[in-house]
């Protein structure tokens, strides 16, 4: 038996996804939403893709049709949610972009979600029901300019002074840091060394001058969500903001990652999906030589490798879910978050580049027209890239995988 | 560090050099020929602070930008400094200027900029951008240059 098949059990599987208190009726619901979300916000999104400009109405048209709290509880205002639902929901998102998916990645699965995990019954009532209505943006600040795969060099610090933390440094990358009310961010104490340089969760309000941002406008592609990069200058924070204990920013930061990856391989099926549908359609009224291209058999190549991708990655993916899902529910059973974590890896690999050559692929079905963003292949091609970078590289996620497998001794890290 | 060749050129002003030298060390008339300038505050004699927003697609971010006149020959030299910060990112550039008389009572102005200090996340741009970047702004400085002291003889 593989030793993290998460369906080796279908009945532990089954009830993963029944376990949270939401009906069918009420999944159905948040099936609908998300369909007229998508449906309201294609061509607002195409025009703000096109114009190479944020897309306000990302989280505008969330708020209105109820989707800032997907994997909430509803005792907080949120939909309750499982992970497999709340997966699908992003499936369907990223159709309309990586960029709009992002938005809720960096709100809900990285940002809300760390709340609900280690927050304390005070912060969740303060900042959980005004995150799911539309009240604060939430982002996840854990990467620096000379800290990504490794967090440990960060050089982001915090001191405490008459009740309050004051944070320091520079976070870079961060999705929504520029539109964020609140960020989770990751931070040293202030002139510590060994033993005692420990990294802790502080949710950090950016409102005040002494958190200064800007918006990252050099990329090339989901141009119409916030990339940004911020900077704090002895920036004073609530003194009871400290999410978890301290020094457990760490283990905080690899959990909720766990919940980011989902998110991102989610999107990518997205990608894929939206990308098949667009292949079809044009191979079946595009013609060249006298009849349909779809009737070639090397554009039908094309189609089935997609579609292969497309198979695979939602096998994948509602696997990783359940595991994430099963390992929710069993707070602090570590064996249980290791087999999300390594079920989560794996379809954040595979979904990522998969996706990469989904997008790849419908590009050469379009021919020339492929090569614009005028067409939806080109504008995924574009956007997809950095599925593979972000919430832990292509390389990270093969150390993770190898060395678990390989076990104890074999940490590709230590 | 990447290393980065110095800059340098000579510009001809219509001006006396002792023109422009009073207009190069007269820091609160200086700053407005910064491209993209937001604010300045005079720090003391030979010093002023300011706020930048340089106007490139690339970077968007505000510099606090300091200016420092370290050597000063009345109508003949100027060395400057500049220190500069944005978010994630720090530089210093050292400015010599030589002045002499040319023809027609006009100036030349040889300068030299020198980045001796760039950390951060502008020192992980290729150093091709940052010269594009630089000769941009170096270029729109001295057209703001010229515009004034010539305007004033
Ligand atoms: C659009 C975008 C959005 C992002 N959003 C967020 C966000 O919301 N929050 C946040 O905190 N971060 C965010 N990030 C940052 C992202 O998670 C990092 O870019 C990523 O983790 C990689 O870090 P790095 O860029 O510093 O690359 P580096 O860590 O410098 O890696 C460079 C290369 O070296 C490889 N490498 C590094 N270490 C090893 C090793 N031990 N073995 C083998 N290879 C290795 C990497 O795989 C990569 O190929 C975002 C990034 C982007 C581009």
């Amino acid at each position: 038996m593989h030793h993290v098949d998460t369906l080796t059990s279908p009945t532990a599987a089954k009830s993963a996804t029944k376990s949270s208190a939401v009906t069918d009726a009420e999944r159905a619901k948040l099936v609908a939403d998300v369909e007229a979300y998508c449906q309201e916000i294609r061509p607002i999104e195409e025009i703000c893709y096109l114009e190479h400009r944020p897309n306000p109405a990302i989280a505008e048209l969330a708020k209105k049709h109820n989707l800032l709290g997907m994997a909430m509880p509803k005792e907080y205002g949120g939909r309750g949610m499982d992970s497999l639902t709340y997966a699908r929901a992003l499936v369907r998102i990223n159709r309309e972009g990586t960029g709009v998916r992002t938005f809720f990645s960096g709100h809900t699965s990285i940002g809300q979600y760390p709340i609900l995990k280690y927050g304390t019954d005070e912060q969740k009532k303060r900042y959980l029901p005004k995150s799911c209505t539309g009240g604060c943006t939430l982002a996840f600040g854990l990467t620096e300019p000379e800290a990504g795969s490794n967090p440990l060099e960060g050089t982001c610090t915090y001191r405490r002074e008459g009740g309050k933390l004051i944070m320091n440094g520079v976070k870079y990358l961060i999705s929504n840091g520029s539109i964020a009310d609140a960020v989770i961010v990751f931070a040293f104490p202030e002139g510590s060394t060994g033993k005692d340089r420990r990294m802790s969760a502080i949710i950090v309000d950016t409102a005040g001058d002494t958190f200064e941002k800007e918006a990252l406008h050099a990329k090339p592609g989901m141009y119409t969500s916030d990339t940004a990069m911020f900077q704090m200058n002895d920036h004073p924070v609530n003194g009871d903001n400290m999410l978890g204990k301290e020094g457990e920013g760490f283990r905080i930061a690899m959990h909720t990652l766990v919940s980011g990856r989902l998110s991102v391989a989610s999107g990518c099926l997205g990608t894929i999906e939206d990308c098949l549908d667009e292949c079809l359609r044009y191979a079946r009224e595009r013609h060249q030589h006298g009849k349909p291209i779809g009737k070639h058999q090397l554009v039908q190549e094309h189609i089935a490798r997609i579609e292969f991708m497309r198979a695979t990655s939602d096998a994948m993916i509602e696997r990783a879910a359940i595991a994430k899902e099963i390992s929710d529910n069993a707070p602090g059973d570590a064996d249980l978050l290791s087999k999300a974590d390594f079920a989560v890896a794996e379809a954040k690999y595979w979904a990522s580049n998969a996706a990469w050559e989904a997008v790849d692929r419908a590009v050469q079905v379009f021919g020339g027209r492929g090569w614009s963003e005028l067409y939806r292949p080109f504008r995924h091609l574009q956007d997809v890239r950095v599925c593979r970078i972000y919430e832990g590289t292509d390389e990270i996620m093969k150390l993770k995988i190898a060395s678990k497998l390989l076990g104890k001794g074999f940490e590709a890290f230590a | 560090m990447a290393t980065y060749e110095p800059f340098s050129g000579t510009e001809r002003l219509a001006a006396s050099p002792d023109a422009v030298y009073a207009f190069v060390t007269n820091l609160d008339e200086l700053v407005k020929i910064v491209p993209g300038l937001v604010s300045s505050e005079r720090v003391g004699d030979s010093a002023i602070k300011c706020s930048v927003r340089p106007g490139f697609s690339f970077i968007r971010t505000t510099l606090k930008q300091t200016f420092t006149i370290i050597e000063r020959v009345p109508g003949t030299r100027i060395v400057m400094q500049v220190d500069a910060s944005g978010i994630g990112t720090a530089f210093t550039v050292k400015a010599e200027m030589d002045l002499a008389p040319a023809e027609g009572g006009a100036c030349d102005l040889k300068w030299t900029a020198t980045i001796q200090k760039m950390s951060g996340l502008v020192a992980a741009v290729g150093t091709t951008i940052i010269r594009a970047a630089a000769d941009q702004v170096i270029k729109q400085g001295f057209d703001g240059m010229r515009t004034a002291v010539e305007k004033r003889g």
